[in-house]
């Protein structure tokens, strides 16, 4: 795009949006620019700020008939390069969109705007006395809902209700060509409860990236909170054994969420940024349950076959101590308050002297776990990382997540070299064995093309060809090419 | 400058950085302070297969990887459970008697107690 065309797209966008909601200065598009991670930045030439869908839908209108690129970010705590736009594009920054426009109690689902965060959400619900919960993210707590439901992220309630795009009840959408639809159960009720039963349209939306249109609403499911809770960690030497508790726990349903985290973690919360070699006579994982119950009986029988789990992992040989809840490992250490209550901020990630934070997500079957985790706990340790790995199983065990962290200088050319690097060989592992990575990064997509099923590439780029004919939607994201059109 | 440092922080182990943390905290109250100002000698604490062992200098505290037990006043050892459930407020002598703490040099281990507790006001 030329200076000249980005000029008349600009005032365009001025006269449509007003001033305020167009942004060209140099400094504030700095924020734009990058993400945690070792993504080389991108300058964009504008970011817009809408405040409402009619004006969405008229900066998508506008762009498309200048030929300007369109990119959808709101928190700006994204990963992996999917909210930097291609160098002069155009930023659509929705944080301004942030009306929660109602929660229905009854039908247990609130609709919501891309830029509502799950801290504002969560307060909402506890001002308006609203007896719901949602699963939350390991993400900070001013994240976008809608971002992580299209982006099929997880929570901490994926292990029973699946990823967060199974949590959508339905859609308003922005297309590229500037008109307006509804998917899911709004297409014609009035309650927005699933997104079936007529053709799941919301699939278009969902893992695309904003590359088929930008979702202005969403029905975000929600589910009755329990009067009973406990949350509970577990020190288990063995990582493999944690990922057979995790199997065993996953498919007898008594836990909400049962998760893990590798050695690393537990001395990042005890403030060393740089983990060195573990002691080999220290716990390897972290098992994280929360059980709920309607009743303390409940919860004390649910307590009572996790305890029956734990007893027969002992049995067969694996070394694991006794569960300590939260509040008693915050009395240890007041760190681990941050595990008391979510959403959460984990510093120790986000916030560490280096600043970046890079990871391979992938989802993938159980039964694999262990062959994953060797393999990415080797290639981590071959390139110098402490392999800080995140797992959990979800949807009762179908399936479960497997990501690989690494934290490391942003300013150091040589560590975002050696952390990209080291992340393709982890999607290659993670690949090679039948883990999926999830958010997919535009680098992995090129990763792994040659990998997959060519009928669904070609079917990919015929329906983004469809829906966006002149490639101006998150061109960067999930780059494929339709059959007669160049990438 | 901290009393309490960690040799070798990137590589000490998860008893040793829950020990160090618990000491550092309990340096906020003025009666355990002087008690810490007090101790003098070493002491190699064992959690099932991780050691450490803790070098007061009156005034000073360097926690080590490993649990050095040549030299030492006191050694103690006993399950991780058992050790934090002494850091919760258990006594000593019922883990003792039943065989799942293990200790030498007890008096020492007693003036040490108190700054081992994750909450000494309760």
């Amino acid at each position: 795009m030329t200076n000249g065309t980005l000029e008349r797209a600009r005032a365009r966008l001025v006269e449509a949006l007003g001033a305020e909601a167009v942004v060209v200065e140099t400094g504030a598009l700095d924020e734009y620019a990058s993400d945690y991670t070792e993504e080389a930045p991108r300058r964009p030439g504008l970011a817009l700020r809408p405040a409402r869908v009619e004006e969405v839908q008229a900066l998508v209108r506008i762009a498309s008939e200048e030929g300007l690129s369109l990119t959808v970010r709101v928190a700006g705590s994204n990963v992996g390069g999917l909210a930097i736009p291609p160098e002069g594009g155009a930023v659509v920054d929705l944080r301004r969109m942030n009306r929660i426009v109602e929660v229905n109690r009854e039908d247990m689902v609130a609709v919501i705007e891309p830029g509502v965060t799950w801290e504002q959400l969560k307060a909402h619900l506890l001002a308006e006395k609203i007896p719901l919960r949602m699963g939350y993210p390991l993400s900070p707590p001013d994240t976008s809902i809608v971002a992580n439901c299209l982006l099929d992220g997880l929570g901490n309630l994926s292990m029973r209700y699946g990823a967060m795009a199974d949590w959508i009840g339905g859609l308003e959408v922005v297309l590229p060509d500037g008109s307006l639809c509804r998917t899911g159960a709004p297409a014609l009720s009035p309650v927005w409860f699933g997104r079936g039963p007529l053709p799941d349209l919301s699939g278009l939306f969902v893992c695309s990236q904003g590359t088929t249109g930008i979702v202005t609403k969403l029905g975000f499911q929600l589910w009755p909170e329990p009067p009973h809770r406990r949350r509970t960690f577990i020190l288990m030497y063995d990582r493999n054994g944690a990922f057979r508790a995790m199997r065993e726990l996953a498919q007898r349903m008594i836990c909400d969420d049962v998760g893990g985290l590798s050695w690393p973690t537990g001395k990042m919360l005890f403030g060393v940024d740089k983990p060195g070699a573990r002691d080999p006579g220290e716990p390897e994982f972290f098992l994280y349950l929360d059980l709920s119950g309607q009743s303390a009986r409940e919860l004390e029988l649910r307590a009572e076959v996790l305890g029956e789990v734990l007893d027969g992992l002992r049995r067969e040989g694996f070394e694991l101590e006794q569960p300590l809840d939260v509040p008693t490992l915050v009395r240890l250490n007041p760190r681990f308050s941050k595990f008391a209550e979510f959403p959460t901020r984990l510093e120790f990630l986000v916030d560490h002297p280096g600043g970046g934070l890079s990871w391979v997500g992938t989802y993938g079957p159980l039964s694999r776990f262990e062959a994953y985790g060797d393999r990415g706990v080797a290639i981590m340790e071959r390139f110098g990382f402490a392999p800080i790995l995140v797992s959990r199983p979800m949807k009762g065990g179908h399936f479960g997540v497997m990501r690989f962290i690494a934290t490391f200088d942003k300013q150091s050319a040589e560590e975002r070299a050696r952390v990209r690097e080291m992340s393709g060989e982890l999607v290659d592992a993670g690949v090679e064995l039948g883990f999926i990575p999830y958010k997919t990064p535009p680098w992995v997509v090129e990763r792994i093309r040659s990998r997959l099923d060519p009928g669904f590439l070609a079917t990919l780029a015929r329906v983004r060809a469809a829906l966006d004919p002149r490639g101006l939607m998150a061109p960067h994201c999930w780059p494929v090419t339709a059959p007669g059109r160049q990438g | 400058m901290s009393a309490v440092t960690i040799e070798g922080p990137t590589r000490m182990n998860l008893l040793g950085l829950i020990l160090a943390n618990l000491i550092e905290r309990n340096l906020a109250d003025p009666e355990l302070k002087r008690r810490f100002d007090g101790l003098e000698g070493a002491v190699a604490v064992t959690a099932g297969r991780m050691g450490v062992t803790l070098r007061f200098a009156r005034g000073s505290l360097s926690v080590a990887r490993g649990a050095q037990e040549e030299g030492a006043r006191a050694r103690v050892s006993g399950s991780l459970d058992t050790l934090m459930g002494l850091a919760l407020g258990s006594g000593m002598v019922g883990p003792y008697l039943s065989g799942r703490l293990k200790a030498r040099g007890i008096f020492f281990l007693l003036k040490l107690k108190p700054l081992l507790r994750a909450d000494p006001a309760r």
